[in-house]
């Protein structure tokens, strides 16, 4: 059914101009029906019964003076005193002075015939309304008993005038919902707006929720329903407002706290790294447990200053204190320096020279270092580092020929210190290598896509808008 | 929702101006037209009536009374009808109907005339009364003369 009425029709303004609209003919159809059944009933039965008497009390007059049985001539004499335009019948005579008695409608002789009664019967006499009203005059016969005489009298009577006087209730009628309809549609129409008004601004303020403005609170005027809602939704901001703030504090705090403890564990870890070179040195003469123990400490010393250095960098971005530093650089010469300062000497590159883009070297470096050392640590060579440049932006596509990720892992490639192999729990990367990775790709506008190649093993795609970069 | 319009349409539409009717029964028809007033003569002892059609039309309940004063007939007489009224009565007036009684003005004295003659006059009043329209159970009639007016008295045939 509501597929049928089209959208315009289905908001509350429409439903609302409609059902007043409804309500309000109806209404008017009723008490105006009502109003012109009534009058007409009272306008018709005013006239027929006034010449209904009329007529009965003339031939009471006359009929004392009227011969028993009544030649045509007494019809007549009937006819011209009482009943003028009209028939008397008596028997098979009739008068031929008005009427015909041919004209008279049968079933209405039949009533009259059966006598006892005045009877009248409304016809439609083309087109026009007419009475024609009937009526046997009686005696009385020996035994008092009343018995008819034979003769009848039959009148017509035009009822046009009472009809253009029922046809003026009708107009008024009409005119009534000529003037009260519009008017209720208007009122119908202002008292949507009424309801709509704080309807719009719920919606307007849900938006503005939803957009993330949580101070966002309504006007809470009256005592409806829609300032009950005005309230309610007030309520619910005012508690996601106060919950979020509380998250976000806590959050906050932890980040502070991650912070904090780096910022603590750097100063004693650069103490410890200065040890481990003299440890590195003298664990070579060093032998058996000793030896070996010193070389575990060196290493992982060195893996902690790694991971410390990286929740630095993670915190500044968290904490939004990351800056840029931007300078035009030849990409392929700044790919094939980062690959050369880390002794990555196997990896396949294709690096034009002459890509020459605006950003921040030391991160781009980042990105390159984590990119390419994800692919040493976790896929099998032969590695592959290829830039590509267009006139829409830069594309650098490190490439392995490992098992490639797994399905599952996809989604989570990016995530801090997520582990794709669960069994493994240590590994030689701090864990925040692409979540610092993409971070800096952000930074730059650019993103990271993770994937695979169709051949088999992990392919990562840093992407670098021309504009920006 | 459609067929609801069109019946509110054919209501709204149908139900206006003036609509034919069937023949319809509404009150009381006239009474009077008569071949001639009904009068009251005794036969056998007994009221019996006669109805006088020589006018061929009811007339006036005085022109009645005069036509039973004057007596019956040589017709009627040799019916067997006669009258209890002595012969040199004539009725001066018969009042309208006021109250459920009818006034009649004799121009003898009413004591004198025998209780058979008073009902001649009373039903013969009564039956003109009745055939010009009125009720005739409980119509009274006063009998008024050269004495003072009696009590109203009733016709023992209308009863």
């Amino acid at each position: 059914m509501t597929g049928r009425i089209p959208l315009w029709l289905r908001g509350i303004r429409a439903r609302l101009v409609l059902i007043i609209g409804v309500v309000v003919v109806l209404a008017i159809v009723g008490a105006t029906g009502l109003d012109y059944t009534a009058a007409r009933r009272t306008v018709l039965a005013a006239r027929q019964d006034q010449e209904m008497a009329r007529l009965r009390d003339a031939v009471d007059a006359l009929a004392p003076d009227l011969p028993v049985p009544p030649d045509r001539e007494a019809l007549n004499r009937v006819v011209r005193t009482v009943a003028e335009g009209g028939v008397a019948v008596y028997g098979a005579l009739s008068s031929d002075v008005g009427q015909r008695a041919s004209a008279i409608p049968p079933e209405l002789a039949a009533r009259v015939r059966a006598g006892g009664h005045v009877v009248f019967q409304r016809i439609d006499y083309y087109g026009t309304p007419v009475l024609v009203v009937g009526m046997p005059v009686l005696t009385v016969d020996a035994g008092f008993r009343r018995v008819p005489t034979g003769i009848e009298v039959y009148q017509w009577y035009s009822l046009l005038a009472e009809q253009e006087q029922i046809s003026e209730f009708a107009f008024n009628g009409w005119r009534t919902a000529a003037v009260a309809v519009p008017l209720a549609v208007i009122l119908a129409w202002l008292a949507a707006g009424a309801v709509l008004r704080p309807v719009r601004r719920l919606r307007d303020g849900a938006r503005r929720l939803a957009r993330g403005e949580l101070s966002t609170r309504l006007p809470e005027r009256g005592a409806d329903e829609l300032a009950d809602l005005a309230r309610t939704f007030n309520d619910t901001a005012a508690s996601l407002e106060r919950t979020v703030g509380e998250l976000r504090r806590m959050e906050a705090d932890a980040r502070r706290f991650v912070a904090d403890v780096s910022h603590e564990l750097r100063t004693p870890l650069a103490a410890m790294t200065a040890v481990t070179e003299v440890l590195d040195e003298e664990s070579a003469q060093l032998s058996g447990d000793a030896g070996t123990a010193s070389r575990l400490i060196s290493a992982e010393t060195r893996k902690l200053a790694v991971l410390v250095d990286d929740l630095i960098e993670i915190s500044r971005f968290d904490n939004g204190r990351a800056r840029m530093d931007r300078r035009a650089t030849d990409l392929g010469e700044l790919i094939a320096a980062a690959l050369r300062t880390r002794h990555w000497d196997d990896v396949d590159t294709d690096l034009p020279r002459g890509t020459v883009a605006e950003v921040d070297p030391r991160r781009f470096d980042v990105i390159i270092a984590n990119l390419v050392g994800n692919a040493l640590r976790h896929g099998a060579p032969p590695i592959r580092v290829q830039l590509t440049a267009d006139g829409t932006g830069i594309a650098v596509e490190v490439t392995d020929h490992g098992p490639g990720l797994p399905a599952d892992v996809l989604p989570h490639v990016f995530a801090r210190f997520y582990k794709a192999d669960t069994a493994r729990t240590r590994s030689e990367g701090s864990g925040l290598g692409l979540a610092i990775a993409e971070r800096n790709a952000e930074l730059h506008g650019g993103v990271i896509e993770a994937g695979n190649r169709p051949g088999g093993g992990a392919r990562f795609v840093l992407r670098l808008p021309r504009g920006a970069a | 929702m459609r067929w609801c319009a069109l019946l509110v349409l054919v209501l709204v539409l149908g139900g206006c101006g003036i609509q034919p009717t069937d023949p319809v029964f509404a009150g009381e028809p006239p009474v009077g037209a008569a071949p001639g007033p009904i009068l009251f003569f005794v036969r056998d002892g007994h009221l019996d009536p006669v109805v006088r059609a020589e006018n061929g039309r009811l007339g006036s309940p005085a022109d009645a009374l005069t036509a039973l004063l004057n007596g019956p007939t040589p017709a009627e007489s040799a019916a067997g009808y006669y009258s209890a009224i002595p012969l040199p009565a004539a009725a001066v007036s018969v009042s309208p109907i006021r109250l459920g009684e009818v006034t009649v003005a004799l121009s003898l004295a009413p004591a004198a005339l025998s209780p058979t003659a008073i009902d001649q006059v009373v039903c013969t009043v009564v039956a003109v009364e009745a055939q010009l329209g009125a009720g005739a159970r409980g119509l009274g009639v006063r009998l008024t003369g050269i004495d003072a007016s009696g009590p109203p008295r009733y016709c023992p045939a209308a009863r």
